[in-house]
């Protein structure tokens, strides 16, 4: 039942993507190649767009509602001048004509991530991850990690969440460490 | 301090303006003046940003695989021309 319920929000996720490419994607192309950059930049700098919206708009639901296109545009020219920003102190000007050089991510890693949440258990953020980012229904997550009822779910949930806003405190993490 | 599920469960709903309208009131008031609660809600944010980072690789490879259909799928092709004319390439 699990596999059944990610498959469809990762469906779900694929449907919007794919509309937002159609949409956004050519005014972005358009933008960076103004800019001097190539197909490979925009490529890079609208999945890196893609993902901090996508982000954004979990932790905000409604976000940019029916205006979507417009704001990746807007985090990609943003991403662009801030990257070509700090490429510039690093490299001569005439080497920003040949496009940029992307590090794999501008916030926390991935491994730090994990270990930072090595203590929270897997089962909890399985179960955070089923309402937080695939956005399950509290039935569907209660069924599926086998909870007598939707109360059951939740109440594990928020016991869940305050092990993770225990590390938060510990480690005096901030907002802004996870966020674009 | 350790926050217990129901206060968690009010601190979110209050937060998500999910709260009856009176009650939501009385929560964005204490928000400006009850600087226990605004820390509580910031480690709140923090730690459901936290999880949701957590997914982010799934999400790039998510977002990589469908960025590679669309490029290359005989579906998408007119999409594809679309943005190789505008770096003029075909």
């Amino acid at each position: 039942m699990h596999a059944i319920h990610t498959i469809t929000a990762q469906a779900q996720r694929r449907e919007l993507f794919t509309r937002l490419y159609q949409e956004a994607f050519p005014g972005v192309a358009v933008y960076i190649r103004s800019r001097g950059g190539g197909y490979e930049d925009a490529a890079e700098l609208f999945q890196q767009a893609l993902v901090v919206f996508y982000e954004r708009r979990l932790l905000q639901p409604g976000l940019a509602e029916g205006k979507e296109a417009a704001y990746l545009g807007g985090i990609v020219r943003h991403l662009w001048l801030k990257e070509a920003e700090k490429q510039k102190k690093q490299r001569p000007l005439d080497d920003l004509a040949h496009g940029l050089a992307y590090p794999e991510s501008e916030t926390v890693s991935a491994g730090r991530i994990e270990k930072l949440l090595a203590g929270v258990g897997q089962r909890c953020m399985q179960l955070l991850r089923a309402f937080y980012f695939e956005q399950q229904k509290p039935a569907e997550i209660a069924e599926e990690f086998g909870f007598s009822g939707i109360r059951s779910a939740t109440v594990q949930k928020y016991k869940c969440l305050e092990k993770v806003r225990e590390t938060v405190q510990q480690k005096q993490l901030r907002y802004a460490d996870f966020t674009e | 301090m350790p926050i217990s599920p129901n206060n968690l469960h009010y601190l979110e709903n209050g937060l998500h303006r999910h709260l009856p309208p009176g009650e939501q009131q009385l929560f964005d008031a204490r928000l400006l003046t009850d600087a226990s609660l605004r820390t509580d809600a910031e480690t709140l944010q923090t730690a459901c940003a936290l999880v949701v980072a957590s997914a982010r690789p799934q999400l790039r490879a998510e977002i990589k695989a469908l960025h590679a259909h669309l490029f290359t799928a005989h579906e998408h092709q007119s999409f594809r021309q679309k943005v190789m004319r505008i770096f003029g390439r075909k």
